[in-house]
């Protein structure tokens, strides 16, 4: 999905816009907060930035969390990229067999 | 009520203020130099306090002080013998404080002696029996009863 | 060729009492109207097993009674009979007549033959009479056709070997504590894993519930492992999932059924000539659940896991001598020693972690024996309750959740006995006549949380206070904080009275329970809400070999002082010290009085400090009551190994044990109940003297 659905960062800043960061711990522990942090960064314009580079705990709530946050970025229309997926997370993606939901539509990773 | 030793056996002897005593050789299990001791609390004055050997705590017994003998310093000459004496079902181990360890000897059950009534001594109820070996009088030790009566 | 079987027989127990848990799981679920095929299943699997089992080692009472329990099954399985809740009864009933007999076997006792013969008599019963349905039918029950009976002799040597798998979590699975990221990695290690997931039913971020798992997954597992084997891995999410295991290939299943406990594969005389390892009971168990040699676990003694804590102990005992030793030197290669053994710490800490995690277990296995408790605790005391767990995968040492069975217990009981009410009385209050007992488990900074609670009728403090009067325990006219009142409940013999509720019957001691987890290194705390219910809330140390302790100095001795028990370290001032004349001395911190103990006359050593105000103060807590340490110094924290002084020498109160230091020197680790006990023994003379000195 290449189109622009929005403009670019032209008139949106580089900080204002959504911007996921998953902590060390992406379990079910955390899942409502971390469901509570994607909500709130939504609420900014995108293209979102999502950064998985911390994670190191990380189970199937975790992941499903993802997987969700992707699904919605693809029915509105929205870009995302992934800044970083540690390997914890890449291994449960994987394992999960979740990969091409979670493709950054468009954009490749950084 | 000593028990009889066995047929033909091995002891370690050492020296305490001037007397030979004796161990059976199967319980001895190192012999080591002096080391910091913890003192326990409320224990009586013989019992010195757990040393650190590899670590585990174990019990040093004085036995200078066990059979009230005159107590002497201890430094870097004094010897500790390790034994593991059987307790029950487990086995404990225990250090003693001798003045040096000697030599040893084969004891044939045959050359034991059990010691004569001496009224009740300090040393008289742990002492297995006496030998002789080499010209000199040995008091073999019950090591059961020695460290029995000390971890209570 | 003869073989010795004893060596494997104490597998077999191991795994048969296992297997009779997960009967007994199953059983609790059929009879709570989940009718699943694959309970039934998982149910003659278990008998099947150790009837193969016990026939093999001789023990043909078990043997005899099993079969005749695998017959009741097959029909049950086959659907040739229905499942009535009376057959549920009669089966949990063997459940327990089969744990009574392979005791009996495992101690080399008879049995006792009564019990067994009539439940046997009435199972044969059962199987004879008519079953309502025709002919014996091959047809398997609705959800999964395991591959039992698959025709011997026709499988063709080309078809792919492995299983098809369809995994749909239910609601409650990822809470409680199922993830199936951890079963898809375990399932990886089976062979090789093909996974489609199925992103479906995923609603939007904002309708998701988050701890819900609504991702399902079809997986192709290539591999030559047996269907126990994979079924392993889904154990504990059976009946919290929809979950469906085939083989790849029609004719892919081996010709012999592998039962649950795969110890008779493991165990034929055929085998028995196979390689090495399958002469070793832990390795044959191994080898028999995975032939490819890959996964699953391993049994070990836990004589050979302490050794190895033990080993990674002096490890780290010399490490910290080596590193004594470097901060005295001088020089570029000191500082370069230094650091290189600033990353050896690290790194021995690690393998201290991973190593003590050996010996952690999931609670599960005490978690497990509560639905069947509760259920027949309801039965007899005409009570409804809904039993709730959570975190049965917490894992605790092996010791510390041998030793927190009972107490749970014990407060599991109290809940249903006297925390929720008759259903009437609960529908009178507004509640639903269903009453809940919850169990919850979890990590919390380096603790392991255990919590039970009920939403019964609470503690009534009024009556607490009664009794507590009636018995002495208050005076008259004192006013007690609630939390005081509280802790009433856990004074010794108070419990034997009925405190809170009115149907009748012991209190059990909550003096016992707390004792009992006070010996573990934990801490019980209770709360209750009037009307709403109870909680009782106990803390845990994840092991007891291992304690987070505060060396303390006094003169030269070092003492270690649990860090779980202290409060606050507090320099005194004169102005705080009131001595009671020939008492005691006691400090006043805002609006409590706390005793002071003297270290140094309380252990017969000399200190640097006599004089209160030139020392520091330790304010440690045990059993609710508080006492202040009086101590020269703190140094360091550290994690000390605890090693027992009752092994060599005895127990000696006031002391929890021992440790080393790094520099070989024993540090007597202090046990805070023991030490007030032991100031509290004290000769008056002693202390009177003391007061004289006291400001």
């Amino acid at each position: 999905m290449t189109e622009d659905a929005q403009p670019t960062s032209g008139t949106a800043t580089a900080e204002a816009r959504g911007r996921v960061v998953l902590g060390g711990s992406c379990t079910i522990h955390e899942a409502a907060a971390i469901k509570a942090h994607m909500l709130q960064q939504f609420a900014r314009p995108g293209p979102y930035e999502i950064d998985g580079s911390a994670v190191s705990r990380v189970d199937a709530a975790g992941v499903q969390l993802c997987v969700a946050f992707a699904l919605d970025c693809l029915e509105r229309g929205l870009e995302f990229i992934w800044t970083g997926r540690s390997q914890a997370l890449e291994q449960a993606i994987a394992l999960l067999s979740v990969g091409a939901l979670l493709e950054s539509p468009g954009a490749g990773m950084v | 009520m000593s028990r009889e030793p066995a047929a033909s056996q091995q002891y370690l002897t050492f020296k305490l203020a001037g007397e030979e005593y004796g161990l059976g050789i199967r319980l001895v299990q190192e012999i080591r130099g002096w080391s910091a001791v913890t003192a326990i609390p409320h224990s009586p004055d013989w019992m010195l306090g757990v040393m650190d050997l590899r670590g585990v705590p174990v019990p040093i017994m004085d036995l200078r002080r066990r059979f009230e003998l005159e107590p002497a310093q201890f430094g870097p000459s004094t010897v500790v013998i390790v034994i593991r004496v059987p307790s029950g079902d487990q086995e404990r181990t225990v250090g003693l404080v001798v003045d040096a360890v000697s030599e040893v000897y084969d004891i044939n059950a045959a050359d034991c002696r059990s010691l004569p009534d001496i009224g009740s001594a300090a040393s008289s109820e742990v002492v297995q029996g006496l030998a002789q070996a080499d010209g000199k009088t040995l008091i073999l030790l019950d090591a059961a009863r020695l460290t029995a009566n000390a971890v209570h | 060729m003869t073989l010795d079987l004893a060596q494997f027989h104490e597998t077999f127990f191991e795994e048969s009492f296992e297997a009779l848990g997960s009967m007994e799981a199953a059983l609790l679920k059929l009879s709570a109207g989940e009718a699943d095929g694959e309970l039934i299943n998982t149910i003659f699997r278990v008998a099947h097993s150790i009837k193969g089992g016990s026939a093999t080692f001789g023990f043909t009472d078990v043997a005899a009674f099993t079969h005749t329990l695998e017959t009741l099954l097959d029909q049950l399985r086959s659907g040739q009979r229905q499942v009535q809740s009376s057959i549920v009864d009669i089966l949990l009933r063997s459940v327990d007549v089969l744990r009574e007999m392979l005791s009996a076997t495992q101690r080399k006792q008879p049995a006792d033959p009564a019990m067994a013969a009539g439940l046997h008599a009435e199972l044969q019963a059962i199987v004879k009479s008519p079953t309502g349905s025709p002919a014996p039918v091959v047809a398997k029950l609705a959800t999964v056709a395991p591959p039992a009976v698959a025709p011997p002799g026709s499988s063709p040597a080309e078809a792919i070997r492995g299983w098809r798998i369809r995994l749909v979590p239910g609601a409650r699975m990822m809470e409680h504590g199922n993830d199936p990221l951890r079963m898809m990695r375990e399932l990886a290690t089976l062979g090789t894993l093909v996974t489609r997931a199925d992103a479906g039913k995923v609603p939007t971020l904002a309708e998701l519930d988050p701890e819900v798992c609504l991702l399902s997954w079809d997986m192709e597992l290539r591999s030559e492992v047996e269907l126990v084997a994979v079924e392993q891995i889904f154990e504990w999410a059976v009946g919290e999932c929809t979950l469906s295991i085939e083989p790849l290939s029609p004719v892919d299943s081996p010709a012999v059924p592998v039962p649950a406990a795969a110890v008779a594969p493991a165990l034929a005389p055929q085998e028995v000539a196979a390689p090495k390892p399958k002469a070793k009971a832990p390795a044959a168990a191994e080898a028999a659940r995975a032939p490819s040699g890959e996964g699953g676990s391993i049994r070990v003694s836990i004589e050979k896991i302490d050794e190895l804590l033990n080993s990674v102990g002096e490890l780290v005992i010399t490490q910290s001598v080596c590193s004594q030793l470097a901060a005295t030197l001088e020089g570029r290669q000191a500082n370069d020693l230094r650091n290189a053994l600033v990353q050896f710490e690290r790194h021995m800490r690690a393998l201290q972690e991973s190593v003590m995690r050996v010996r952690m277990l999931p609670i599960a296995s005490i978690f497990n024996r509560f639905p069947r408790m509760i259920r027949d605790l309801g039965q007899r005391l005409g009570k409804k309750l809904e039993l709730k767990m959570s975190g049965d995968q917490t894992e605790l040492d092996k010791t510390v959740l041998e030793k927190i069975g009972d107490p749970l217990v014990h407060l599991v009981r109290n809940a249903v006995d006297h925390g929720i009410e008759m259903p009437d009385k609960r529908r009178a209050a507004g509640k639903d006549e269903q009453g809940t007992i919850s169990l919850h488990a979890y990590h919390k900074g380096g603790n392991v949380i255990v919590e039970v609670s009920d939403d019964g009728a609470g503690l009534n403090r009024e009556r607490i206070l009664t009794k507590a009067r009636e018995r002495g325990l208050v005076g008259a006219d004192e006013e007690l904080s609630d939390d005081k009142i509280l802790n009433l409940i856990f004074a010794p013999g108070f419990s034997t009275a009925d405190v809170v509720s009115d149907v009748s019957g012991r209190g059990v001691g909550m003096d016992v329970v707390r004792r009992n987890i006070n010996e573990i290194g934990g801490h019980v705390q209770l709360y209750s809400t009037p009307g709403k219910g109870s909680m009782v809330r106990i803390r845990l140390p994840l092991t007891l070999a291992i304690l987070d302790g505060q060396l303390a100095r006094v003169g030269k001795e070092i003492y270690i002082v649990p860090i779980v028990s202290i409060v606050e370290t507090i320099q005194i001032r004169r102005d705080q010290v009131s001595s009671l004349a020939g008492k005691a001395e006691l400090l006043r911190l805002r609006d409590e009085y706390i005793p002071i103990v003297r270290l140094y006359e309380l252990f017969g050593t000399q200190a640097d400090h006599t004089d209160l105000v030139n020392g520091l103060l330790m304010i440690v807590e045990a059993d609710g009551k508080r006492v202040g340490l009086f101590v020269d110094e703190l140094m360091s924290q550290q994690q000390v190994v605890i090693k027992s002084l009752e092994t060599n020498f005895r127990q000696v109160t006031a002391l929890a044990g021992a440790t080393m230091l790094g520099d070989g020197h024993v540090a007597l680790i202090l046990d805070i109940p023991g030490v007030i006990v032991r100031y509290l023994d004290q000769p008056q003379a002693a202390r009177a003297d003391l007061s004289r000195e006291a400001a």
